[in-house]
């Protein structure tokens, strides 16, 4: 659907127009590869003055669009007229030269955009000093961060001058100091009444620059007009797609690691998420089904979680997680991994719950996080990230991770570790698989590779004897372990599962979900 | 227009190229002095090779650094708008400023040579010749070939990246077909007279010869008969001016489509 373009005038703006009708842009075969249209019968008309925002998923055609504009590549169809001097800025500065200094690269840089040697002369200083560079503007730029780069290339097209900008997706780079920076240059641009032409995955800058957008989807122009709306437009275009289609999982794989810690623990207590699902509440209960977040260890716990979808959502999944409050991943269970698939959410109120039979981990303060993913775990609709929390009771003076289940007894024979009833000595369990250890005596502590403390065993002294440790069940999942028995030699071992999973312990669960009709 | 553009690019092939060595540009000077220095040794004193046109070190520095100069625009040429493509995805300037500054920048590079060739000739033979005066005519008529061959061979390049291979054989050829290190009389002597004018076609027959003229007092003498300062000069120029003019058609053709193919 090709929407007819709306005229938004707006004074002095004889300057600065971009006028696109039926642009097309064709790609020639390569090899097997047929022709390709990166764009197709685009029509667009920018006032001058105007500050636009073109949206779309990655290879949309977007950035041929904006190349088109700059005068980059020419049409393949179609024309592209333009009222001024256009400047365009794409990756980072791509025509720095590493070997030649900052100053220098300005220099060729700026000759590049056209300008000519007094007006580099006059606009030097103001291009430096915005750059925040100092002496760094002497330095060749190989010696450049890619931060450094960007901002040397952002000032350079920020003081030239031109009629039209056209900026690609470059502005996220920066930190964030200079990212807002970058926002107040533009908006300055804005008031003196030049025409800005931007791609951003960030909707925000969209809603807050943007007078107008555009969304782009497979080379057409399918929506244009008011930034909120053509934005809700672009989020129900990523609901009604597949965002990523990776290779479908291998059953029979073993799985010889997992994610051992949080991503970043300073980002914990955020929301994130593209919000097509909210979380609205979470809950924690007791074994006696009460509210409450301090358990024992070994006990039950059920986490409950209410949403309300704002739209259709195909194939989300349900995640939550739990770490220690130093960041160590204690175990993330998703409806992804344990196979429960969820068809879709309607549009409503629902709710999941996520049952823990015992809560193997020791005493100390954790934190959870919780999240409905989209199906490949790229998107997330809503993610509370280490946003609650809860405590296991109890003492813990040698910060052990875990209570895993175990009992000790006098060894009748001389093998060290053991696989329990065929007795055979071997390095490499499988998850959840019952296993002895013997040892001359007690205590004896297991380590993840990382050297954290899983769990020290203490063991009644035998005078002597040796005695055996029997885990009905080692919940370890994958990766790669040590145990030390006090006094005596470290020995490693080896965790594999037969499926995917996240942190350092298999708990026993259940996944529940509905939603109201 | 883009004049400023074009300063920027010389300079920027001049700077990668001498920034990092410590005597930077004095190798400009410091290279082909060592290189005379090994044709005199190999050539004068060890091998006593003798020609009668001139001494055959000057004989054989005037072809080959001017030879190099050919060479070496031609070679860094024509891969250059792939090697630049950042540049020339950043804005929108006309694509033959990037093979045009890569030959200016060995321009000049090789004007330090002619300096060194002009005062060693003019000590080794005593005086110079009245034509020297043609010297910048005919260092001219050589950078607008090699400009113009340049900006074909680039735009090429970018469709057909067999190039690079066939242009290194063909400048191999085409140096044995150039009076390069061999007097032009041995050629005379060896080669039916149709053939020989045919030889004579080469327009880098002419050049090299003219440039020999300008420099070595004498020379003209030998190649007066064949090729007189009107044919030797002629010869060249029809060709830079046949070779710019299919330059500027070819550019005008592909330039819309020359980004197309930068990608891969």
């Amino acid at each position: 659907m090709i929407t007819s373009p709306t005229e938004i005038k707006r004074p002095n703006t004889a300057q600065g127009t971009v006028e696109l009708s039926g642009v097309g842009k064709k790609y020639p075969a390569q090899g097997k590869l047929a022709d390709f249209w990166a764009l197709r019968d685009v029509s667009l008309t920018v006032s001058g003055g105007e500050v636009i925002g073109i949206i779309g998923r990655n290879g949309a055609g977007k950035t041929t669009l904006l190349n088109i504009i700059a005068g980059i590549l020419s049409a393949t169809e179609g024309k592209a007229a333009l009222g001024g001097r256009a400047l365009g800025l794409f990756n980072l500065g791509v025509g720095f030269q590493d070997e030649l200094s900052g100053r220098e690269n300005v220099f060729l840089n700026a000759a590049i955009l056209g300008a000519d040697k007094p007006e580099i002369e006059a606009k030097f200083g103001a291009i430096v000093d915005f750059s925040e560079l100092g002496d760094f503007i002497k330095m060749p730029l190989g010696t450049y961060s890619q931060g450094m780069r960007l901002r040397l290339a952002f000032s350079i097209v920020a003081n030239l001058e031109f009629d039209i900008l056209v900026i690609d997706e470059v502005l996220a780079v920066g930190d964030a100091l200079f990212q807002n920076k970058c926002f107040e240059r533009l908006m300055d641009f804005r008031r003196a009444g030049k025409t800005l032409i931007i791609t951003t995955q960030s909707m925000e800058l969209i809603e807050r620059l943007c007078g107008r957008a555009a969304l782009l989807d497979h080379g057409s122009l399918v929506a244009e007009g008011e930034p909120r709306q053509v934005v809700n437009r672009y989020r129900a275009l990523l609901n009604s797609e597949k965002f990523f289609v990776g290779p479908e999982r291998k059953a029979e794989k073993l799985f010889t690691d997992t994610k051992k810690w949080a991503d970043d623990v300073s980002s914990w207590g955020q929301k994130l998420g593209a919000k097509e699902a909210v979380i609205d509440a979470v809950k924690m209960f007791n074994r006696l089904g009460l509210s409450c977040n301090r358990i024992k260890s070994g006990e039950p716990l059920k986490v409950r979680v209410d949403f309300s979808a704002r739209d259709i959502v195909k194939e989300p999944h349900f995640g939550v997680a739990i770490f220690r409050a130093d960041g160590v991943y204690c175990y993330g269970p998703n409806t992804e991994f344990d196979g429960c698939r969820i068809p879709g959410l309607k549009k409503g109120r629902g709710w999941f719950e996520l049952r823990f039979e015992k809560v193997l981990l020791a005493p100390g303060e954790y934190r959870v996080s919780v999240a409905i993913w989209d199906k490949k775990e790229t998107l997330a609709y809503d993610y509370h990230n280490g946003y609650y929390r809860f405590s296991v009771r109890g003492d813990n003076p040698a910060s052990e991770l875990l209570r895993l289940p175990f009992k000790a007894c006098l060894a009748r024979q001389g093998l060290e570790q053991s696989q329990g009833g065929k007795g055979k000595e071997k390095d490499v369990f499988m998850t959840n698989e019952p296993v002895e250890i013997e040892v001359l005596s007690g205590p004896v502590s297991i380590f993840r590779d990382d050297g954290i403390l899983c769990q020290k065993i203490t063991i009644p002294s035998a005078g002597g004897r040796r005695s055996r440790i029997i885990f009905p069940w080692l919940a370890l999942l994958p990766g790669k372990y040590k145990i030390f028995p006090e006094g005596g030699q470290p020995r490693d071992f080896r965790m594999v599962f037969n499926r995917p999973d996240h942190g350092t312990v298999y708990l026993r669960h259940q996944w529940k979900w509905g939603q109201a009709r | 227009m883009r004049l400023n553009l074009l300063i920027n690019l010389v300079i920027r092939d001049l700077k990668i190229r001498y920034r990092r060595p410590a005597l930077g540009f004095l190798w400009a000077f410091l290279a082909p002095l060592l290189t005379v220095l090994i044709f005199y040794l190999v050539f004068a004193r060890f091998l006593k090779v003798k020609i009668a046109e001139a001494p055959f070190t000057l004989y054989l520095m005037t072809s080959i650094f001017s030879w190099g100069f050919f060479q070496g625009s031609l070679s860094a040429s024509v891969t250059c708008l792939m090697d630049s493509r950042n540049l020339i995805k950043e804005a929108k300037f006309p694509h033959y400023l990037i093979p045009v500054s890569i030959t200016l920048a060995n321009a000049i590079n090789f004007l330090p040579v002619l300096i060194i060739l002009v005062i060693i000739s003019f000590f080794w033979l005593r005086g110079l010749p009245v034509f020297i005066l043609a010297l910048p005519l005919v260092l001219a008529i050589h950078l607008a070939i090699t400009a113009g061959m340049s900006i074909i061979l680039s735009i090429l390049y970018v469709r057909w990246r067999d190039l690079k291979y066939v242009l290194d054989a063909a400048l191999a050829l085409l140096f044995y077909l150039t009076p390069v290190f061999y007097p032009l009389a041995l050629v005379k002597d060896s080669l039916p007279r149709k053939l020989f004018l045919l030889y004579l076609a080469n327009p880098f027959v002419g050049i090299l010869n003219f440039y020999r003229t300008c420099l070595l007092k004498g020379f003209y003498g030998f190649v007066r008969e064949d090729a007189g300062l009107p044919e030797m000069a002629a010869v060249p120029l029809i060709f830079a001016l046949l070779v710019l003019s299919l330059a500027a058609w070819f550019y005008a053709k592909q330039k819309d489509r020359i980004n197309d193919y930068l990608s891969y």
